[in-house]
């Protein structure tokens, strides 16, 4: 019994990642979906309607760069 | 104002002087490495997307369409933002394959001539005018600060200059595939140029004309009609279909996939990009309304797309305005030369190599030079051929309009990019098909109008009229139905068709899914025939250094002959001409010379390692449950890799799949020189000790001896045979074969030569005593008998005493050698077997042991059959004896007896060695023969006797073991093998 117990032990694998963090293309898509919702939607109407201050196309894309800048921080060395 | 055009023109090359310094400074190593290498410079020198269209034609467009200019950089955003899954798979496959232009990955993918012919003709047909608007921009540019028009000789200069730098710094090594390290860091230089200026006109705007943030707000309450005029196109407007054209020329311009893939230095400054060009493009865009404003409340004339030029002019900054203009020419100049540049390589490897190859007149020496001057003069027809364009058109379209045919011209090809990354049934003629019917609509829709309206003599025909769809969404019309048709007939096609076999290949290739290597070369059997077969097309010289340079890149020998390693080198050779000379080209080369017989088996060693190799590359794209297989797949070979016994595999064919790191340290032979080699190529001893095992029947052998560059090795080998794993035993394509395990004994064996060699060392200490008691009863009798012979005359008494005295001198001598003997025994190199009297062995050992004072009164009795013999080592089974016998005295009490009995078995002889002590206890019976067990009270015994025991019987092949009698007692057995009946008869 023990040395079975030995051997199961020696053949557990690192933890496996399925479910508790997203994968490297998972981020991607998601960057991408918030590009598109932002500046490839109707929404687009929504943030240029008369009134709004010129500088908010600027902010919204440097608020998606940020983004970008952040998931890049949290990726591996081989995801690219 | 600045009026002299001399000195804008001086400034000018001035200024490309600078980028000539900067280029060659990087390019001899002036530079520090960690700032050439750098992943900003990398993202700077991407910002060659704008041109100025973008440095100048951003304000225009601004001011005509509103906030949908910033489409063109979202788009780009988006695009990278993708960079994963859209730019890293074709970065991957450039860099693999040498790939030089977007051309060459097309005719890769699809396989065909005509492939690379269409898309290197309707790149140029696309890019040519917008070539001619960044000599445009610059003239113009110049005829804003000097307000006179410039002469033509000004733009030729330009072009001049620009055609000069194109061939130093892009087309100066002999082969065209090296990195231009120095060229990269020049056009990253530009673009910091066009950012700072940029950046530094927006500031004048702000402070110099609004007096600050306070009197922009105010001037824009003045004036809310500014800011409507920059919303209100975005929903009106294009926005859409700009967006889509540029997320399409962001990897699809030439200049864009140059940068991105072919000057790429380091992949991993891709990361960096995905944020860092969106971030250049906001912030080169951030003045653009700015400036506009500026340029609306200064009420400049001049045409909206230079106020960036004209708002220092009219501030009287003119060192500002020089800045700009700097500026300006950076953007045309980054842009042209990295296009003609890739056009350069397009033209090459699919117009002009084409038809010299069909022809086979491709030059036998020095290739490498006419490819280079091939592209030298290519640079050069290319400029002229854009600086032909500036002279016929007449561009009364904005700068914008003209970017834009080339926009949604290279949209076209966005089918076929996104086929190869992700559609592996996409064939050629879907391809064609489809670019052509994409072509047509960007003619008819945009080329056509625009070269009427220009007034050249062309007919009256637009198809956005004709089909009903107002001029003004002439841009979504043509995107929209270009790219529908194109994307249409693109999937008709290939699926009307089917994939040949090398573009099933291609797109397995470019999926990652080649999970077999193709088959062996037939024609070259090592590599000088590979070399020669070569030489035939392109020449020897040429065909030498390629091979050379293949051996180099893999790290292989000239010597190389196993046909999984010249099939490497034969796929190296086809990628680093690739690299020359284009895919199609260098596969035609490489297929024609060089023939490959599908059929035949590929080595199973072979094919692991390619499977390896592509799984090595594959980690992003596995996911789930595939993912979770790598890693288990990767858990099971370091466990293998790290074992700590040396692990051998061996394919049916007889070619070594498996040499682990300490089958490697073990042999000495490393796994890179072992995996794929047949067993014959290992050196010896160990293509003989491998083979002989194989081919045996015996699946341990334990012991081995061998000698390995002068020292000796003691091996244990083990064997098994592996059956094949696949569930279709079909597919398996010969799985399977058989693993060895080699246990290197050498160092227990040394550690069990010493406890021996300690143990006798122990034995000697013991009789040292008797040893001198024994000698000290002749050397009495020898002086005793010494000085009776000092007074007797009586030759026949004087003779006697002198026999007596040789008596006791030869019991001296035989006791001193009888120790000597012992004390030599086991003493490495082993001495051959020999046939061994156990008698006598058992007889020697007991005359030894009655030296000393050990059971001296225990009666031993040596009952062994005097016939009894077997084959062994002397010495060593004297020790055995010795040790066995010592052992049962030392259980014995006075009166006690033991007795040596032998008696022959069926295959071996068997001894005894019987005592009358006290027994050893049952649960003690399993670790006696074990080293260091004893029971005797600490300091009396080492533990060593019957582990040694143990040990040379085992060598003898023989076994020991222990019972107890049921008389009472000890009885302690040894088996040894029998020997051959010619020897035993002898």
């Amino acid at each position: 019994m023990a040395k079975t117990a030995r051997i199961r032990h020696a053949y557990a694998l690192p933890p496996v990642t399925i479910g508790n963090t997203m994968s490297a293309l998972d981020k991607t898509l998601i960057l991408f979906l918030l590009g598109v919702l932002l500046f490839a939607s109707p929404l687009v109407d929504w943030w240029s309607r008369p009134g709004m201050p010129w500088y908010l196309p600027y902010a919204l894309w440097g608020g998606l760069i940020g983004v970008g800048i952040l998931i890049q921080w949290g990726r591996g060395r081989h995801d690219l | 104002m600045i009026s002299e055009i001399g000195v804008l023109y001086a400034v000018g090359v001035a200024y490309l002087a600078l980028l000539f310094f900067i280029a060659h400074a990087t390019e001899r190593g002036w530079l520090p490495s960690a700032l050439v290498r750098h992943p900003m410079v990398y993202v700077l020198s991407l910002g060659v997307y704008a041109t100025t269209w973008t440095y100048y034609g951003s304000v225009g467009f601004a001011q005509s369409e509103g906030y949908n200019y910033l489409t063109i950089y979202l788009g780009v955003t988006l695009a990278f933002m993708l960079a994963p899954l859209l730019l890293a798979p074709i970065l991957r496959l450039v860099r693999d394959y040498q790939l030089t232009s977007l051309a060459d990955l097309f005719a890769f993918r699809y396989r065909s001539q005509w492939t690379g012919l269409l898309v290197t003709l309707f790149m140029l047909a696309g890019i040519l005018p917008y070539i001619a608007l960044q000599i445009k921009a610059v003239t113009d540019s110049v005829s804003v600060l000097t307000q006179e028009a410039p002469p033509h000789l000004l733009a030729l200069g330009f072009c001049a200059t620009l055609g000069l730098f194109a061939i130093l710094f892009g087309a100066r090594h002999i082969t065209p595939r090296e990195k231009h390290e120095g060229l990269v860091v020049a056009i990253a230089f530009e673009s910091a140029v066009k950012l700072v200026a940029l950046l530094m006109v927006g500031a004048f705007a702000l402070f110099g004309i609004f007096g600050g943030w306070s009197g922009l707000n105010t001037w824009l309450m003045e004036h809310p009609e500014a800011l409507e005029a920059l919303y209100e196109p975005v929903s009106e407007g294009p926005w859409f279909t700009l967006m889509l054209l540029a997320f399409a020329a962001a990897f699809l311009l030439p200049r864009q996939f140059h940068m991105l893939f072919v000057e790429n230095m380091d992949p991993r400054a891709l990361r960096v990009a995905t944020w860092g060009l969106p971030l250049f493009l906001l912030l080169l865009n951030l003045p653009i309304p700015l400036i506009l404003w500026a340029g609306q409340a200064a009420a400049l004339e001049t045409p909206a797309d230079y106020f960036a030029l004209a708002l220092p002019v009219d501030g009287g900054a003119s060192w500002l305005a020089l800045f700009t203009f700097i500026g300006g020419v950076s953007a045309a100049s980054a842009m042209m030369i990295i296009t003609t540049l890739a056009l350069a390589a397009m033209c090459l490897n699919h117009l002009i190599l084409p038809a010299h190859v069909n022809q086979q007149s491709l030059p036998q020496s020095n290739l490498y030079g006419w490819l280079l001057w091939g592209r030298r003069l290519l640079i050069l027809l290319i400029i002229a051929m854009g600086y032909g364009f500036y002279w016929l058109l007449e561009f009364n379209q904005g700068l914008v309009q003209v970017g834009l045919i080339s926009f949604v011209a290279v949209a076209q090809f966005l089918p076929g990019y996104l086929a190869l990354l992700f559609w592996p049934r996409a064939t050629r003629i879907g391809f064609i098909a489809g670019l052509l019917g994409g072509i047509a609509v960007w003619i008819l829709a945009l080329i056509i109008p625009v070269i009427h309206e220009s007034g050249l003599p062309m007919i009256d025909f637009n198809l956005a009229v004709v089909m009903g769809a107002e001029d003004e969404n002439r841009w979504a019309f043509a995107t929209f139905w270009s790219l529908a048709l194109n994307s249409l007939l693109f999937v008709i096609g290939s699926l009307l068709t089917r994939p040949t076999r090398e573009e099933t290949e291609a797109a397995q290739a470019c999926r990652r899914e080649q999970l077999s290597p193709a088959g062996v070369t037939s024609d070259a059997r090592n590599v000088a025939q590979l070399e020669s077969h070569l030489a035939q097309v392109i020449g020897p010289q040429t065909a030498g250094l390629e091979i050379q340079r293949a051996l180099q890149d893999l790290g292989m020998q000239p010597s190389e002959k196993r046909p999984g390693e010249l099939r490497r080198l034969r796929t190296r050779l086809e990628r680093n001409l690739s690299g020359l000379m284009g895919p199609l080209l260098a596969r035609m080369i490489v297929d024609n010379q060089l023939n490959v017989a599908p059929q035949a088996q590929v080595a199973l060693a072979d094919s692991l390692r390619f499977v390896e190799e592509q799984l090595e590359h594959s980690t992003v794209r596995l996911r789930g449950l595939a993912a979770e297989l790598d890693t288990l797949r990767r858990y099971h070979r370091q466990v293998l890799h790290e074992l700590p016994l040396g692990v051998c595999s061996i394919d049916p064919g007889g070619d070594i799949l498996i040499w682990n790191n300490t089958m490697a340290m073990i042999s000495g032979i490393d796994a890179g020189h072992a995996v794929g080699q047949p067993l014959s190529a290992l050196k010896d001893p160990w293509e003989g000790v491998l083979r002989t095992f194989i081919s045996g029947d015996d699946k341990h052998l334990y012991k081995l001896q061998i000698s390995v560059e002068g020292r000796y090795r003691w091996l244990n080998l083990h064997k098994a045979a592996i059956e094949s794993p696949a569930v279709d035993r079909s597919a398996a394509h010969g799985l399977g074969g058989m693993v060895v395990l080699v246990e290197d004994l050498t160092e227990l064996h040394n550690l069990e030569s010493e406890v021996a060699h300690n143990d006798r060392l122990a034995s000697i200490g013991r009789l040292a005593a008797g040893v001198a008691h024994e000698i000290g009863n002749p050397l009495t009798g020898i002086t005793s008998l010494a000085q009776n012979l000092r007074y007797e005359q009586d030759p026949a008494e004087v003779d006697l005493t002198v026999k007596q005295i040789l008596e006791q001198t030869r019991r001296i001598n035989d006791i001193v050698q009888s120790l000597i003997t012992f004390s030599h025994a086991g003493e490495a190199p082993r001495p051959l077997p020999v046939t061994v009297n156990l008698r006598d062995c058992v007889e020697e050992a007991l005359q030894l042991i009655k030296l000393s004072d050990v059971g001296r009164e225990v009666t031993c009795v040596n009952e062994v059959p005097n016939d009894l013999k077997a084959r062994g080592n002397h010495q060593r089974l004297l020790q055995v004896f010795v040790n066995l016998v010592n052992n049962a005295l030392q259980a014995s009490i006075p009166g006690d007896r033991v007795a040596i009995r032998g008696t022959r078995l069926p295959g071996g002889v068997e001894i005894h060695v019987d005592d009358e002590g006290a027994g050893i206890p049952s649960g003690l019976l399993d670790q006696i023969f074990e080293p260091f067990f004893t029971t005797k009270p600490p300091g009396e015994g080492t533990g060593l006797g019957l582990s040694v025991v143990y040990s040379i019987i085992q060598d003898h092949g023989g076994l020991v073991y222990a019972d107890s009698r049921a008389q009472g007692g000890t009885r302690f057995s040894i088996r040894l093998p029998a020997i051959e009946e010619e020897e035993t008869m002898a």
